[in-house]
């Protein structure tokens, strides 16, 4: 992971790590619940129909938490 | 040769930073992304900002996040594009959402957790700038969880918002020059 570097002080640039924390706290102060349920729900389409921008501000943060690798599943696996 | 992702990534950074001194001296935090590097930022603003007035009383919290690309420019130029955002102004005291400028027109992907491809079955239902507006009083229609639309928001426009018309205290004299110049500078590279 290119950006899991060390934190480049002068451009204020936060390591992936740094991005997951920001994440799991959000989504645990948001939804009451964890990061990785979040996933699990999101990927579940149980926030498909769901008329929340709440959900969308979590979606902005995922892709900078490495959890998207982490979690990614195959298109053949049912969208 | 410089690397003219990271020159254009520093312009980006140097304005939006510059625009955020009119109202604190904090730092907007960037997050790159992990595969694709400083080609995809994240801005955020969090922990929320509280925002005082002149009597230096407690009046918001401010949160944002600005999600950006560096794409082609002219020749071999990059520039920075602002792809969403959110921008979040609450109640100091119980964090409730006072006002909220959004523009997330990019559905994430449910298997690859990345943005999809365009089309028009991956757009997200309001995906048109817009705003939330939480008002209590009882002579006008519920604007909760009503997306009232608007042009796509600048964060300059946020703090002008706030410095002009919400008593926020300004951390500068001269936050209309900074906020003028940062305006300028956006209209420039802005690509709508």
């Amino acid at each position: 992971m290119k950006a899991a570097t060390a934190q480049k002080s002068e451009t204020h640039v936060q390591t992936t790590a740094q991005a997951r924390r920001l994440f799991n706290r959000t989504v645990k102060s948001s939804l009451g619940i964890s990061a990785i349920e979040f996933i699990s729900n999101y990927q579940n389409g149980m926030y498909e129909d769901r008329d929340d921008c709440d959900i969308m501000s979590l979606l902005m943060l995922l892709p900078f938490t490495g959890y998207s690798a982490e979690y990614a599943k195959s298109n053949k696996s049912g969208k | 040769m410089p690397n003219p992702i990271s020159q254009a990534n520093k312009a980006f950074q140097a304005n939006i930073q510059y625009a955020l001194s009119a109202l604190t001296k904090v730092h907007w935090k960037v997050y790159e992304h992990p595969a694709k590097g400083e080609l995809v930022r994240l801005y955020t603003l969090f922990p929320p900002l509280t925002l005082k007035n002149r009597l230096s009383q407690a009046l918001f919290k401010l949160s944002a996040h600005v999600h950006t690309e560096v794409i082609k420019s002219e020749g071999s130029k990059k520039r920075v594009q602002t792809t969403e955002y959110i921008y979040q102004i609450a109640d100091s005291k119980d964090l409730k959402a006072l006002f909220e400028f959004h523009w997330h027109p990019n559905k994430l992907d449910r298997n690859s957790l990345e943005p999809a491809k365009l089309g028009s079955t991956d757009r997200t239902p309001f995906g048109r700038p817009h705003a939330h507006v939480r008002a209590h009083d009882k002579r006008f229609i519920d604007l909760n969880k009503r997306h009232i639309p608007t042009g796509r928001v600048a964060f300059e426009d946020v703090i002008f918002f706030l410095l002009d018309d919400c008593e926020v205290k300004p951390a500068r004299a001269d936050w209309k020059a900074v906020l003028d110049k940062t305006s300028k500078e956006l209209e420039k590279n802005k690509s709508w």
